[in-house]
């Protein structure tokens, strides 16, 4: 819709031995340290950690929301300030206030670096407004208060207004909190294509590690201090992403690309499953979940067979049988 | 920005200037009704026996009213009605055109004087009805003759303006008062009425000496204060010689404070000239000492009389405070207040006139305390009933 | 998008409502004058008569006083509402009433008045014990504010600095005399009557200088009504807005109580009021509306103290309590629709 003087490729956002942490009276906590990495427009970049990680910090250090310890943050070569408004937009969690504000002046507050010293909208404000609300599709919305709309739509809203700011970068803390798994898809999407057709450095703080694999042009993977960068499935092959999410009751797995729950296997059980149907597989899923592995042993003395034409399942235990209609009652009795 | 700056300076130039340009010597702003008087400004020369800080200066044409305080003077030039104000005249605070006729006072005691010098006529405006004993003053409120202006808090001061007074007496109830800036703005001559801060009881009465010279009747005022000067003296005399001294209790707590008058306080004066003992009497200065109801009832539960309760009846005092039973004074039914002269509405006398008759109050003192040798009617003193 | 011609069209209503009650205002008195007779007097100037000096300089003082507290407090109150976002913010949160009724309480309690040495300097004494007993809480408040980063922590600074200072009067009232006691209550009941032209001058230039230099931060405001991390990200200096807000509303709210005593709730209904009948949060508009709205209501309430047809007045704060706690009860109750979002 707007023209951008952005390429692609560009580094808009550079961390150059950026130290974060906090300084009190009585001493200095480092958060993370040496911290060297670049944004580049036209991408997506997803930021994800433990909590704890030191992402929080570093999202409020790259808004200009607290001061880095030592390092600097440079925006196109400029020294990140106070006057960056018009390069950095951001989209917080913060809770927001302002009584009586439509959707439409929130969005316009996205112009406040523009305008003049009383705040006066141009025209052409008003177009950048128009046009931002309708790309995030809140247009209906236009005159509805804050507190009448869903989380959803407050997140579009704040989304709206950072575009508004017309800067190169998007800065976003969790966008996706908070939101059902239809809108968690749509703003990703939806930033996904801000950064490949505006050419915006969009970078999100997110927990959503499946949704990041799936969208994101990059990974930052914060942990124990550090920045691991690279594409998504780079981190994978390469195993960075497993060990640092690894944990002793996490596993990752490579085929659904998300983390499988270790269950204490001690029982086991013979089911026949050739054909890899739906039905089997969500069979072997609920037989794991209450921790008993398949085998393929057909003396094993517990047995289960599912019949297709019938829709039932038959566990045979040391040749009693029963017979089930669905799974939970079958696991009751196991 | 810097246009609407020059704006302001020149509004504020501008009010500044308009003001300063009233500043010469005032009489009334408000042209008064003429009132016509060929009285000379009379020669008479007061002199103060008991006051120290009031001093009258006589000149051809003018009289000098110094009264000073604790924390600045007020002179008074007095000029005769007849004659202009000279601007070669010294300096001033208040001009004041002799004998006033029409008084505004918020002072109790000024109407008492103002009664014993015979010019209650020229009181036009006061407080408040209420605040009022003489029966003379409350019927003319009655009848509209004199105004009433409020409480000395919320003065009514549109109504003080269009009374317009040529002699406004007032009571500078603290150090740090104030004349209000539109009475001085119109020219009004504030009279401060400071005779609550005598603590002589003849220094007290002295003032009336003060009022005198306002309406030319300086001649009255002396003679009248010499009687009572007699009187008064005469009566000292006469207690000085009884034997007995008992002792006494005053007044009543107030919040759980009970403010006890100081040892050079008027009270204790007067306790003093009617030989009567008081436990307190050593102790310096005449602000009141906040003493606690433990500590009194330690020092003072066998004091022989109790005065100036503010209860007229045993009943009331009581239900005030059940300890109060301890008291010998109680015990013996010798408690007395001195609202003997009261009117339903609370003005009492005590302050109108008493005050200023201080042979009154030194002769109900020594009835009260010395009652076998000296018996007359009282004034203002009652036994509780 | 708002509608222009509508805020427009209020405006004029208000203005010409204000005009109304500056009239109103000018002809109510204990005593009569009628109309012509102002209007001749107001025309004319100064002369000898009573009517004029009552009407220049008893009326006129009285009603440009009520205007200019009409103005100074809910401007105020406005902007410490927006800057602690905050409903029931009001020029007196940050203890400056209680530090100018500690100075009070000194001057005219605790001998405070007897360091003056000669009458000339007697006459504003209360009002300048008032106005350093304001300074003084706002000296600590402002220290306390550069060392704390966070704008709810100062709300409560300044509550405690409130409490410190109504604790310190209460002491000084329990053994103060009883006329002593009386003239410093009469204080705290508010009156816009005692004004001379000396200090309407001086209440004029402060409020109407405070007043302009709040139309240059308009726009930081409403960023800051948002919140303060989105203000930021928007290029508003947080730090340097606080302190200006703070400096502003603490000039206004102490120098008005210095010479009109401590008036309630006008500084914290007033705003809300305004964003009612203007249904906006836009800083331009509100700035301007309860400059007007401020005024008349002050006016009114200065008409209703004054009991046309009794001899008795009303203490001025009594009216703006009446007028201002149901105001404050209705805004209670409208916030429990409108919650602070996430």
């Amino acid at each position: 819709m707007q023209d951008t003087n952005l390429h692609k490729n560009i580094d808009v956002l550079a961390l150059s031995n950026l130290s974060i942490g906090y300084n009190t009276e009585d001493a200095i906590k480092i958060i993370a340290s040496n911290l060297n990495t670049v944004l580049k427009s036209g991408q997506l970049v997803a930021l994800l950690g433990e909590n704890g990680s030191g992402k929080s910090t570093l999202i409020r250090t790259l808004c200009n929301l607290q001061s880095p310890l030592s390092g600097s943050i440079s925006i196109m070569g400029k020294e990140l300030s106070q006057k960056s408004a018009k390069s950095i937009a951001v989209v917080l969690t913060s809770p927001v206030y302002a009584p009586n504000f439509t959707v439409y002046d929130m969005v316009s507050a996205g112009r406040y670096p523009y305008t003049n010293w009383l705040g006066k909208l141009s025209d052409n404000d008003h177009d950048i407004i128009q046009n931002s609300i309708e790309s995030v599709g809140v247009s209906e919305l236009s005159n509805r208060l804050l507190h009448s709309l869903s989380d959803g739509e407050h997140q579009r809203m704040m989304i709206a207004k950072a575009l508004a700011q017309k800067s190169d970068i998007i800065i976003l803390d969790e966008p996706t909190a908070h939101l059902d798994l239809i809108n968690r898809v749509e703003i990703t999407k939806l930033l996904q294509k801000l950064a490949k057709e505006e050419n915006k450095a969009i970078l999100m703080a997110t927990h959503e590690l499946d949704l990041a694999l799936q969208m994101a042009d990059r990974l930052w993977l914060m942990s124990n201090g550090e920045i691991e960068e690279g594409a998504p499935e780079d981190l994978v092959i390469s195993g960075i992403l497993q060990k640092i999410f690894a944990k002793l009751s996490l596993d990752f797995d490579h085929l659904s690309g998300g983390f499988k729950i270790k269950t204490e296997t001690t029982k086991s059980i013979y089911f026949k499953s050739t054909l890899e149907t739906n039905e089997e597989i969500w069979t072997k899923r609920a037989l794991h979940r209450v921790g008993y592995i398949v085998e393929n042993n057909p003396n094993n003395p517990l047995k289960l067979k599912y019949i297709r034409s019938t829709k039932k399942w038959i566990l045979s235990d040391n040749g009693v049988e029963a017979e089930y209609l669905n799974l939970d009652k079958l696991l009751d009795d196991i | 920005m810097s246009l609407i700056n020059r704006n302001i300076v020149f509004q504020l130039l501008l009010i500044i200037v308009l003001n300063s340009c009233k500043e010469n010597i005032k009489t009334n702003y408000i042209k008064e009704e003429v009132f016509q008087s060929n009285e000379e400004l009379s020669s008479f020369q007061t002199n103060f026996k008991y006051i120290d800080n009031i001093e009258v200066e006589n000149f051809n044409d003018y009289k000098l009213v110094k009264i000073k305080g604790n924390t600045r003077d007020l002179i008074y030039l007095l000029y005769s009605r007849k004659s202009k104000v000279d601007t070669l005249w010294t300096k001033a605070d208040f001009y004041v055109a002799v004998p006033v006729h029409n008084i505004t006072t918020l002072v109790a005691s000024s109407i008492g004087y103002a009664d014993e010098l015979r010019c209650l006529d020229r009181i036009k405006a006061v407080s408040k009805k209420q605040y009022i004993y003489n029966s003379v003053v409350r019927d003319r409120i009655d009848s509209g003759e004199i105004v009433e202006l409020g409480e000395m808090q919320q003065l009514d001061y549109e109504k003080l303006l269009r009374t317009n007074p040529d002699l406004f007496i007032q009571s500078d109830y603290s150090d740090n008062f104030e004349i209000d800036n539109r009475v001085l703005k119109a020219g009004i001559p504030t009279l401060l009425f400071s005779d609550w801060k005598e603590t002589n009881p003849l220094g007290r009465a002295e003032w009336i000496k003060l009022i005198a010279l306002f309406v030319q009747k300086e001649e009255m005022a002396d003679s009248i204060f010499s009687d009572i000067e007699k009187r008064y003296l005469s009566l000292k005399d006469t207690a000085a010689m009884i034997d007995e001294q008992k002792t006494a209790l005053l007044g009543a707590p107030f919040k759980d404070v009970w403010y006890m008058p100081a040892g050079d306080s008027y009270k204790v004066q007067l306790l003093n000239d009617a030989a009567v003992d008081y436990k307190w009497r050593t102790e310096k200065g005449n602000a009141s000492l906040p003493l606690s109801l433990e500590v009194v009832i330690k020092n003072q539960v066998y004091a022989d009389v109790w005065i100036e309760c503010p209860y007229r009846t045993f009943d009331k005092l009581i239900a005030q405070d059940s300890r109060f039973s301890i008291f010998k004074a109680f015990k013996n039914k010798e408690i007395y207040h001195y609202k003997k002269q009261l009117r339903d509405d609370g003005a009492n006398n005590y302050w109108e006139r008493g005050v200023g008759r201080p042979d009154e109050l030194l002769s109900d003192l020594i009835n009260v305390f010395h009652p076998n040798e000296y018996k007359t009617e009282m004034f203002y003193y009652q036994k509780l009933k | 998008m708002k509608d222009p011609k509508n805020i427009y069209i209020k405006f004029i209503v208000l203005f010409i409502i204000l005009l109304i009650a500056i009239v109103g205002d000018l002809m109510v008195g204990s005593t009569y004058i009628s109309f012509d007779e102002i209007v001749r007097v107001l025309i004319h100037g100064q002369d000898d008569s009573v009517n004029s000096f009552i009407i220049w300089e008893l009326r006129l003082t009285k009603t440009i006083a009520a205007i200019l507290v009409g103005i100074g407090l809910p401007v105020s109150g406005l902007l410490l509402q927006s800057l602690f976002r905050n409903p029931l913010a009001g020029p007196f949160v940050l203890g400056i009433s209680s530090g100018a009724s500690l100075g009070v309480a000194i001057y005219v309690m605790a001998g405070g008045a007897s360091i003056f040495v000669s009458s000339w300097m007697l006459a504003g004494g209360l009002s300048l014990f008032s106005i350093l007993g304001s300074l003084m809480v706002l000296m600590a408040v402002l220290a306390v504010s550069l060392r704390v980063n966070d704008t709810l922590s100062l709300l409560v600074v300044g509550l405690m600095f409130g409490s410190i200072t109504a604790a310190l009067v209460s002491v000084m009232q329990y053994f103060s005399s009883a006329d002593l006691l009386q003239r410093f209550i009469v204080w705290t009941f508010g009156s816009l009557g005692g004004f001379s032209w000396l200090e309407v001058t001086i209440l004029s230039v402060l409020v109407i200088t405070s007043l302009i230099l709040s139309v240059f931060i308009v726009k930081p405001m409403n960023a800051m009504l948002i919140n303060e991390d989105y203000a930021r990200s928007l290029g508003v200096s947080v730090k340097n807005i606080r302190i200006f807000v703070i400096l502003i509303s603490s000039v206004l709210a102490g120098s008005i109580t210095a010479f009109a005593g401590p008036i309630v709730f006008i500084g914290v209904a007033i705003p809300h009021l305004a964003r009612n009948f203007f249904n906006t949060s836009d800083h331009k508009t509100l700035l301007l509306a309860v400059v007007l709205m401020g005024s008349i209501l002050m006016l009114v309430c200065d008409i209703i103290s004054q009991m046309p047809g009794y001899a008795t007045v009303l203490p001025i704060n009594s009216v703006t309590a009446i007028f201002g706690a149901p105001v404050v009860i209705w805004i209670i109750l409208q916030n429990k629709r409108i919650n602070a979002r996430y």
